[in-house]
């Protein structure tokens, strides 16, 4: 079966999707900080 | 079209005028009507940012690039998402506080001017003018995209839409200013966010699943599965390095200075980043899932290429025509969202940077709201003037895609090194800035034409790079700056 490459994926799926994580990481760290 | 697509797209362009009429009536200053008085909120922030910032590529262009080049679309989101992170981790908070401490400046100009303590007034009569020319044409680019839209949705003809659309968009920027504009941007920005979602998983359902749409593009070409198929360095550093421009975009990082308070800058962050995020990696499938699904249309035959209609065939096909109505009404959000806040912040710089700086140093507050809305008129009619000129159908018209990587290119280049360094290096100095501006904007322009080799570059790269070296050099070179703009600096820096 055909599927996207393994080097695409992670381009699409990891930087993009990392840096949501990183900005809900420092909201809550703030947060808690306040 | 049909009946009620028709009268969907009319109630929400009444809606966005009512906006309009209901913020003007809330705008009582200058600063009210360039930054609606400081007081937006992380939501409204952080998708008013994110709408001003994507304009009608997200929809348009974004998609159109992935039905024409499969995943290799992602490197310019890679760059884009980290280059938009990096602006709010960075910039948006140092930014907010220093404006503040710089005599509560309003514009980007006013912020260089009160920085340095310039009283020469060079630093923000060239920033200014650099904002003229290239909004001039990024606002153009922008109308050519919505008259294309109107055009294919109606079947007027490019002229008659293209003043349609103007006279709607500038109707209500005239009216409201900045709230006007954030508010619409807040609500359109919801619309472009949830067509995102929706039209690529309607697509890849009606394609029978996941796996079939793959299998079907894989058929006409496996390479579009293989974001790296074909991609030189030079390509994949001139896509990422979009990203570049964040920091000196105008439109966008006006917004940080409007927030209410720095406190609501992470969760701005954290909102403005997963709606972009989001919608880009939407954008991309909607291409994606054009290539299977008009397999036996192909929308790239020979010369016609209408890859960037992606988006607006498959509201036609997939939907009812009330929503239909309501997707095309988030492609006119996308480009009305960029183009209100460009016109704002161009008028500011013509009320704010030169008639009060040059002209009228006492203007009133009133006046200068008043010569802000002339701005605005003057302004959108030289982009329409442009745009005319722009007619696809023209021979040697330059593309909507040129016309906003170059503007995009000649901002990041000529203010990105500059707001960063001044944000961050106490030691830069008014000169400094003065030739970083100088020195960003001429490498857009010269390089831009130049092709072959290092050529190929995206201009931004060796824009943002001159720049920042150019600045560290003369700074260094030039007396330190004064006792008072280093506590300044320190103020800013130690605000929470």
């Amino acid at each position: 079966m055909e599927t996207l490459t393994a080097a695409t994926w992670f381009w699409l799926l990891v930087p993009m999707p990392l840096v949501v994580v990183l900005s809900l990481i420092s909201l809550i760290k703030e947060r808690g900080g306040e | 079209m049909e009946t009620s697509t028709l009268i969907t797209f009319i109630v929400y362009l009444l809606g966005m005028l009512l906006i309009g009429v209901l913020s003007y009536r809330l705008t009582s200053n200058l600063s009210d009507y360039v930054l609606g008085g400081r007081r937006l909120g992380p939501g409204v922030a952080a998708l008013s940012a994110g709408a001003s910032d994507m304009s009608s590529w997200l929809l348009l262009g974004l998609p159109g690039y992935a039905y024409a080049a499969g995943m290799d679309a992602l490197w310019i989101c890679v760059g884009l998402s980290v280059g938009a992170y990096l602006n709010w981790q960075f910039v948006a908070k140092r930014l907010r506080s220093y404006t503040e401490v710089a005599k509560d400046s309003i514009t980007i100009p006013d912020y260089f001017e009160n920085r340095f303590h310039d009283k020469s007034k060079l630093l923000r009569i060239i920033s200014a003018f650099v904002i003229l020319i290239f909004f001039t044409f990024y606002t153009s680019s922008g109308l050519v995209g919505g008259a294309l839209l109107f055009q294919e949705s109606f079947g007027m003809s490019y002229n008659q839409a293209l003043w349609i659309g103007a006279i709607v968009i500038i109707a209500y920027t005239f009216l409201g200013g900045f709230l006007a504009v954030s508010w619409t941007d807040f609500i359109q920005g919801i619309l472009m966010f949830l067509a995102l979602i929706v039209v690529p998983i309607v697509a890849i359902q009606k394609l029978g699943g996941w796996n079939q749409t793959v299998s079907t593009v894989a058929e006409i070409d496996p390479s579009y599965l293989n974001g790296l198929d074909g991609m030189g360095f030079l390509a994949i550093v001139s896509l990422v390095a979009w990203g570049l421009g964040y920091f000196g975009q105008p439109h966008i990082i006006t917004r940080f200075m409007a927030i209410r308070s720095i406190k609501d800058i992470p969760k701005a962050r954290f909102i403005g980043m997963s709606w972009m995020v989001i919608g880009l990696i939407g954008a991309i499938f909607v291409g994606f899932a054009g290539i299977a699904f008009f397999a036996d249309n192909p929308l790239i035959v020979g010369d016609v290429d209408n890859s960037e209609k992606v988006f607006i065939f498959f509201t036609d096909v997939l939907f009812h025509p009330i929503v239909s109505g309501i997707l095309l009404a988030a492609i006119l959000s996308a480009i009305m969202s960029t183009i209100d806040s460009q016109l704002l912040v161009s008028s500011s710089a013509l009320a704010e940077d030169f008639y009060k700086a040059i002209f009228k140093k006492n203007a009133s507050d009133k006046e200068l709201v008043t010569v802000g809305r002339i701005g605005v008129l003057v302004i959108a009619l030289i982009a329409i003037v442009l745009a005319i000129q722009s007619n696809p159908a023209n021979e040697n018209a330059s593309s909507i895609l040129d016309l906003v990587s170059y503007a995009w290119g000649g901002f990041g280049a000529a203010f990105g090194p500059v707001i960063i360094l001044s944000l961050f290096w106490k030691r830069m100095t008014r000169n400094g800035a003065l030739v970083g501006i100088l020195v960003g904007a001429l490498t857009v322009i010269i390089w831009k034409p130049l092709t072959g080799g290092l050529f190929d570059l995206y201009e931004i790269v060796p824009g943002f790079l001159f720049g920042l070296i150019i600045i560290v050099i003369v700074s260094l070179f030039g007396k330190e700056p004064s006792k008072e703009i280093q506590k300044e600096f320190d103020k800013a820096k130690a605000a929470k």
